[in-house]
């Protein structure tokens, strides 16, 4: 089989050599999502500091005045805007970069999602700095006491129209690589020969349409009575609202993640020149579990809400369990084609790990950011559980998973294909290298800092989205000392992380220089010579059995503090 | 893994790759319309 | 070993985490809940009728130091309001069952009992009750605060449930801080 491989890729262009030689014009609006992302993600760091300031106790700057607002722009800038960009530039990327001469469907219909994602930013961005400090929430009673509040539920729609259409455009792009359709076979075979990533986007789009399906029945409504134009009692429309937002909150979660593992596969190809070990269907096939057991996580947010029955929250915990699934099975696929590729050219049982591209800023972040993936995911264990969320719900334990899950999971990957896709489509080497092999070890260790303190701060009780934590000198005085260190040092260490980043980017575009071979020395594939036949991998079993052991480990910790509590609660 | 010739090492699976999207597609659309039903304002 | 082997090793590690079901199996049996249960849907109820409810309540319990001495085997009520909780002391007797019943005049609030290095949350709606059965076991004075969002002033939206030794009901003065990391201060709201 690795013979096979070895001797197929002989014969056709690298992956790297595919991506540059995608269309221009197709890259062009690739390039503009992408950029359009990463402004939004330099508006999202941006305000983080403001608010890193604000939250570190030690400075004594806690207001509520400023920190509302900044959280309402940092978050919706962060959470919908940078990833809708990116997301949109990926799901492009997987169909004209991951296949040969292959072109968008409609570039008009590809510039006009790309105006709505757009105009969506501007209109909400405007509604927050107008006053509409909702949090991106936005829920419904709190919101109608701000005037603003129409152009939040109002950019909302913008973007949820932009994904569509561009999730149309892609799906339509798909569909034009079958020529003859009535042809069964050829469908399985197009399936069958698309690269694994861009099938991984085929199954988001499902997910994709209900977002947006949601987000249509939920922002209408929502615009049209913050507008006055329909009247309904607030406290009614609370509770409905409530329940539609986390059916359409939750899926969003989903689309970073699948978008992620996607990414990951590109990148241990491009990183380490791994091929795939095990049949390529069963690692597409993993993918289709995403849209069958996503819908029912909705109910994890719901956990100390009334508004659900405790048996319809168990149900919906035991469901919730099966998305780590497919996400634990690819984490292994992917360190298994590391660990076959490498082993097959010869390193020993642990000593190839050693020998992997550690400088290479796109592979550290490709391996710190399935670190990350997997310690955020092992966080959030106590949270999905019914019996167990009344422990860490409202508390900061939920920003202290979501930071590393969002930031250093799924957005440094994201930055691992940038780093590739900035060097290949502009034809630069990287700028500042040795920044940027820092750069990813700084950001994940930063946020680990962040996750764990602000992890230990949730557990003591100190709540999240509040800006002053003292409660007139009431507070355990513990609170103090772990916002210190979650703020002060993780929060601080992220931004420098993440002004690396930008630096090292920002000067690529502008001043890079450029390349004697396609990409930049840290960045090239290496040549794997193999000496051996080699598919077998104990060593990547061992994260997913480190995983599995910290959730059930947190679980009956968490257990253990229930029954301990000074206070027994039902 | 980009696979760019007509031939695939496997052929079989991939119809489970086709019904499934088909099935997992429907199932996703389909929970989400009864949450709708049952929820949307 | 053969290779796919290591596959199937994987979908095995990968489906353990379902072993967490009969965690909560074993933890309902092993430990179970001294307080009952409770998390059930909430009955829906008019703000006006809840805050009816919450103002006899208060009339019947309140003590000449404003606090409210709850009695076990009838509800608590309590109010929340942006930016108070009314009642704003509850006391209670070590060791009793008692239930509580939280509604929302406004926006969404929520209940955040804060124990020394530990919290209890739940969500507190307008429209529908937020129903939580409770046994207290140690004596002490627990900051309750409000963890969801509600507004400018949701920062100092807190109150206090004291909770005595079961014998000590008549001496009110008592409120030995045996728990973890307390801080005795204000109990208002702004």
């Amino acid at each position: 089989m690795v013979n096979n491989m070895a001797n197929d890729r002989a014969q056709r262009p690298s992956l790297a050599q595919q991506i540059a030689a995608s269309h221009p014009a197709d890259q062009k609006l690739m390039a503009a999502y992408g950029i359009a992302g990463l402004l939004s993600l330099a508006g999202a760091f941006a305000l983080a500091a403001v608010l890193v300031v604000i939250k570190t106790p030690a400075l004594g700057l806690a207001s509520g005045e400023l920190y509302y607002r900044m959280l309402t722009a940092h978050s919706i800038l962060g959470f919908v805007y940078w990833f809708a960009f990116i997301q949109a530039a990926l799901l492009i990327a997987g169909a004209i970069a991951l296949r040969h001469a292959g072109r968008l469907w409609s570039l008009k219909l590809g510039w006009l999602a790309f105006a709505f994602t757009a105009a969506g930013l501007v209109v909400n961005m405007v509604g927050v700095f107008a006053g509409a400090d909702v949090l991106y929430t936005a829920f419904p009673p709190l919101a109608e006491s701000f005037p603003a509040t129409p152009l939040i539920y109002l950019g909302y729609l913008f973007v949820a129209a932009g994904a569509f259409l561009i999730s149309f455009d892609f799906l339509a792009t798909v569909f034009t690589w079958v020529e003859r359709k009535s042809s069964l076979q050829a469908w399985k075979t197009m399936l069958g020969e698309m690269h694994i990533s861009t099938f991984a986007a085929v199954c988001a789009v499902p997910l994709i349409f209900s977002i947006v399906l949601t987000a249509f029945f939920l922002y209408i409504p929502a615009f049209l009575w913050s507008m006055g134009w329909i009247s309904t009692d607030a406290r009614e429309f609370a509770l409905n609202f409530r329940l539609t937002y986390h059916v359409m909150f939750h899926i969003i979660h989903y689309i970073p993640a699948m978008a992620m593992i996607a990414a990951a596969y590109v990148l241990v190809e491009l990183t380490t020149g791994a091929g795939s070990i095990y049949r390529e269907t069963v690692a597409k096939g993993l993918f289709l579990m995403y849209p069958a057991v996503v819908p029912p996580t909705f109910v994890y947010h719901l956990m100390a809400d009334p508004s659900i029955t405790e048996g319809i929250k168990i149900i919906g915990s035991a469901l919730s369990l099966l998305v780590w699934i497919p996400s634990l099975l690819h984490m292994f696929i992917i360190t298994g084609m590391m660990e076959a590729g490498m082993r097959s050219a010869g390193h020993g049982l642990f000593g190839w790990i050693r020998h992997l591209p550690w400088k290479n800023p796109a592979f550290a972040s490709l391996i710190m950011g399935m670190t990350t993936f997997g310690i955020a995911g092992g966080l959030t264990a106590v949270l999905l559980q019914e019996q167990t969320a009344s422990v860490l719900h409202g508390t900061f334990a939920v920003p202290a998973y979501i930071h590393p899950m969002v930031v250093g999971a799924a957005s440094l990957i994201y930055m691992g294909i940038i780093y590739y896709a900035v060097t290949i489509c502009m034809k630069r080497d990287l700028w500042g290298p040795r920044l940027a092999r820092i750069q990813p070890y700084l950001l994940s260790v930063a946020l680990l800092v962040f996750a764990w303190a602000g992890t230990l701060a949730g557990y003591a009780g100190v709540p999240r989205r509040t800006a002053d934590i003292g409660f007139g000198g009431a507070a355990p005085e513990s609170w103090q000392a772990l916002m210190n260190v979650t703020m002060g040092i993780g929060g601080t260490l992220s931004l420098l992380a993440g002004a690396l980043f930008f630096v090292v980017i920002g000067m690529t575009m502008l001043a890079g220089g450029k390349p004697a071979s396609e990409s930049g020395s840290d960045l090239a594939t290496p040549a794997l010579t193999r000496t051996r036949e080699f598919v077998y991998t104990p060593t990547a079993l061992i994260p997913g059995i480190i995983f599995v052991l910290v959730v059930l480990l947190f679980t009956a910790g968490a257990f253990g503090i229930m029954g301990n509590r000074p206070i027994q609660f039902g | 893994m980009a696979k760019m010739t007509a031939e695939i090492d496997d052929d079989s699976g991939t119809g489970f790759l086709l019904w499934g999207w088909i099935v997992v597609a429907a199932l996703n659309l389909g929970m989400v319309t009864v949450s709708l039903a049952m929820f949307a304002p | 070993m053969k290779s796919h082997s290591y596959l199937v090793a994987a979908f095995v590690v990968a489906f353990s985490v379902l072993l967490i079901i009969p965690m909560w199996a074993a933890y309902g049996v092993l430990f179970p809940r001294e307080a009952g249960h409770s998390h059930g849907a909430g009955e829906t109820v008019t703000a006006a009728e809840f805050e009816q409810k919450t103002a006899r309540f208060m009339k019947e319990r309140q003590l000449p130091d404003g606090s409210v001495r709850a009695a076990h085997g009838e509800p608590i009520y309590v109010l929340a309001t942006q930016y108070t909780f009314t009642p704003s002391t509850i006391r209670l007797a070590a060791g009793k069952q008692y239930e509580l019943q939280m509604l929302s005049t406004d926006v969404v609030h929520a209940f955040s009992v804060q124990m020394g290095n530990t919290s209890y949350n739940a969500v507190v709606m307008p429209k529908m009750v937020t129903a939580l059965k409770l046994k207290p076991a140690k004596p002490g004075k627990y900051l309750v605060v409000c963890n969801e969002y509600c507004g400018i002033g949701h920062d100092y939206m807190y109150f206090a449930v004291i909770v005595e030794e079961a014998e000590d009901k008549e001496h009110h003065e008592n409120s030995s801080a045996e728990t973890k990391g307390h801080e005795h201060g204000e109990q208002h709201g702004k």
